[in-house]
């Protein structure tokens, strides 16, 4: 009794500030999504309206489908980078603890900061890239990166792509763990390097793979200063995402209904993507 | 207000603290600092977009200075500016919303988004507008600030949009006036692209605010002054004859306009990239002096129809200040007094002369004054008072969701993903 009453206490101060910044304020959010509002004047209700707009609206099926290719870009580059320079680091190359710091850097700079170097990287005329290009004679390869429809969300997308600090770091923590016994045996059989990795190392990862899943892809879901930074979701829209989205018709618009009904289906598709991807990942392990 | 808004409120409240989008000082609306008895000065924190790196930033800063100063400790005149006119029109909103309106800030007057000033959280001036204040704003203007039988807002600031252009790279190709009309422009257009110089600035991020004027021009002289009158269907043959020549305009301008925002626009024209780009007077302020014989400033050009006179303007709104309601007297009145000492004559004309700023208050000029001016500035004032027809930008008349498609439809637009007829269409739609 006592210890449960000691348990009560321990959760109160996480449920009350649960309840007061994310129950309630969730409770408005879906509130708020049926009715007409512009922040100032009085809420007037219109029941699905908000939704259906949102259905019907190519901006925010756009935004949907950038944040799949988000969660796409996580899962198939950004995850298989930070894993590949995980094993590369783990094996103790000559200079691994400067590049292990190198790769990491990036996650304690502002991602404002970063998202300005890239713009400027990017920019069609004063843009190192573009300069390069010039430089080595490629001229016929220049384009408007940031504003060509071919290319404008990967310039959004690398910076998350690349920078893969805190992935690295969480899969050689991960490593580190592995009984060494494992590698022994396998070097008496003959194993290569390779195949230690293959049959030892990244089997043994996949509980850590699930981690930087989730991780990564509620990340790439709440993404939003690259977006709004590099592109500010043009060229028309074209890299815009669901949090630009609910942004957007929030602040610019004003329709705080349609802003919260796009949040409410945010959370809804968040779960949805966590789920169906942590049942992949369990399946994947042989448990599911 | 209902409960379900003050709860709403209290939460965004909540949110924007956590967030660390609060302005980090006390905006003042509880009247909390006022000089209760504590001996402590009223302060009073104006939320602003001039950036004191410009003059009008750097005048209004101090003139505010002096004012706590001759205040002699009583008032204490804080500035917290946000010098990107799209996320401080938004900030203003969320912090209205939040319950935390600003002791002072400025808005653009749009008589289809009456929102702030229905929102019963700003300061009614009428009880305090005394003959003498009254009369040194323009009746009509004061008028037309009124809503629901309040005076919640106080105009301040009023311009027009101009052609600046530059009149040496306009010699250089060979063009010996500014044209009269879009033909003429077009032919100009030519002419400098043949010198390698991008006719003119335009731009796409944010309000895409150089293109949004440069349309108002196309638009007027497509449709008369008229066109964009409150309650009309932008869907017209006018509006895409207007957006027809918009794409045109984007075949003259530079190649990093597609996403541009005004710092890349501006800096275009003033390090004589670009021969031409439609601004406000403060643009003025930014022009090197040794650049300043160089630049010509004109109306629009028209179709040469008759429906605009030539040389008519496009005017930026009416930029009135509004206060937030104060729980303190104190605070209030302090508030209406620095307005009062603002609206002055003497800080009007100080604004004027040494920020480029262009006021609805009231104030003359001396020669010695006149002598004072910036000389583009002065010619910009010379081509507002003469121009005979003028309208008001389109940003600043359609409805804030038609707004905030502007400039991605605009993209659309020149990376031709719609039509002109498509582009007007979809902004009708956002109109509603």
């Amino acid at each position: 009794m006592l210890a449960r009453r000691h348990i009560a206490i321990y959760l109160l101060p996480i449920v009350a500030f649960t309840c007061l910044f994310l129950v309630i304020p969730f409770g408005f959010a879906i509130y708020v999504s049926f009715q007409s509002w512009n922040g100032l004047s009085p809420m007037e209700f219109v029941g699905w309206g908000n939704y259906e707009r949102i259905f019907n609206d190519p901006v925010f099926i756009r935004s949907l489908i950038n944040t799949g290719l988000w969660v796409l870009a996580a899962i198939f580059l950004h995850i298989p980078l930070g894993l590949l320079l995980a094993l590369i680091l783990s094996k103790r190359p000559r200079g691994w603890k400067f590049f292990r710091t190198t790769f990491f850097l990036p996650n304690v700079i502002s991602s404002t900061a970063l998202a300005l170097m890239w713009y400027f990287i990017f920019h069609v005329n004063l843009g190192l890239l573009n300069g390069f290009l010039s430089t080595i004679g490629l001229e016929n390869w220049q384009r408007p990166w940031l504003t060509d429809l071919q290319t404008a969300l990967l310039t959004t997308q690398l910076p998350f792509i690349l920078y893969v600090g805190v992935t690295m770091v969480i899969f050689l923590m991960q490593i580190t763990t592995i009984p060494n016994d494992l590698y022994e045996a396998a070097e008496i059989d003959g194993a290569s390097g390779w195949q230690k990795d293959r049959y030892i190392t990244i089997p043994l990862l996949a509980g850590t793979v699930a981690v930087n899943i989730i991780f990564n892809v509620t990340a790439c879901l709440r993404m939003f200063e690259y977006p709004l930074l590099i592109t500010g979701g043009g060229p028309a829209k074209a890299t815009m995402n669901i949090s630009m989205y609910i942004y957007t018709e929030m602040m610019s618009a004003n329709r705080y209904g349609v802003s919260l009904a796009a949040g409410v289906l945010t959370i809804i598709f968040g779960v949805v993507v966590i789920g169906l991807l942590l049942k992949a990942v369990r399946m994947m392990m042989g448990r599911g | 207000m209902s409960k379900i808004q003050k709860v709403w409120g209290l939460l965004l409240t909540a949110s924007l603290i956590l967030g660390g989008c609060s302005t980090g000082k006390d905006n003042g609306a509880t009247g909390e600092q006022g000089t209760d008895g504590s001996g402590k000065p009223v302060e009073i924190t104006i939320y602003g977009s001039w950036s004191t790196e410009q003059e009008k930033g750097s005048t209004l800063k101090t003139l505010l200075d002096e004012y706590s100063e001759a205040s002699n400790g009583k008032v204490k005149v804080n500035l917290d500016i946000n010098s990107e006119w799209s996320m401080y029109v938004e900030k203003v909103k969320t912090m209205i919303a939040a319950n935390q309106t600003p002791d002072l800030f400025s808005f653009n007057f749009n008589p289809n988004d009456l929102s702030r000033q229905q929102s019963g959280k700003l300061i009614d001036f009428l009880p305090y507008m005394d003959e003498e204040w009254k009369s040194r704003f323009n009746q009509a203007e004061l008028d037309a600030m009124m809503v629901d039988g309040k005076l919640n807002s106080l105009p301040f600031e009023r311009s027009g949009l101009l052609f600046y252009y530059n009149k040496e790279l306009f010699a250089k190709a060979g063009i010996d006036h500014f044209p009269q009309t879009w033909d003429e422009f077009f032919e100009a257009a030519d002419k400098l692209e043949a010198i390698n110089v991008a006719p003119i600035s335009l731009m796409t991020a944010g309000d895409a605010w150089h293109t949004a004027n440069a349309f108002s021009y196309l638009v007027g002289s497509a449709g008369g002054p008229d066109i964009l009158k409150t309650g009309q269907s932008l869907n017209t043959p006018e509006m895409v004859k207007a957006a027809q020549m918009l794409r045109k305009l984007f075949d003259y301008t530079t190649t990093d306009a597609l996403g541009a925002d005004y710092s890349v626009s501006a800096n275009h024209f003033l390090l004589g990239d670009t021969a031409m780009i439609v601004d406000g007077p403060w643009m003025s302020g930014s022009i090197e002096a040794d650049m300043q014989d160089k630049i010509g400033i004109a109306g629009g050009p028209t179709f040469g129809d008759g429906k605009m006179d030539p040389g008519f303007i496009v005017t930026d709104a009416l930029t009135p200040w509004a206060g937030g309601i104060q729980a303190s007297k104190e605070k209030e009145q302090a508030i209406v007094d620095l307005m009062k000492f603002l609206t002055s004559p003497e800080s009007s004309k100080r604004l004027f002369i040494e920020g480029g700023v262009s006021l609805s208050a009231k104030f003359d000029l001396t020669e010695e004054d006149k002598s004072k001016i910036n000389p583009v500035l002065s010619t910009f004032t010379d081509v507002t008072g003469n121009a005979s027809q003028s309208l008001v930008q389109i940003a600043r008349v359609i409805m804030p969701g038609a707004s905030a498609e502007f400039g991605s439809l605009l993209e659309a637009l020149v990376m031709d993903q719609v039509t002109p007829e498509e582009f007007v269409q979809r902004l009708d739609e956002a109109n509603k």
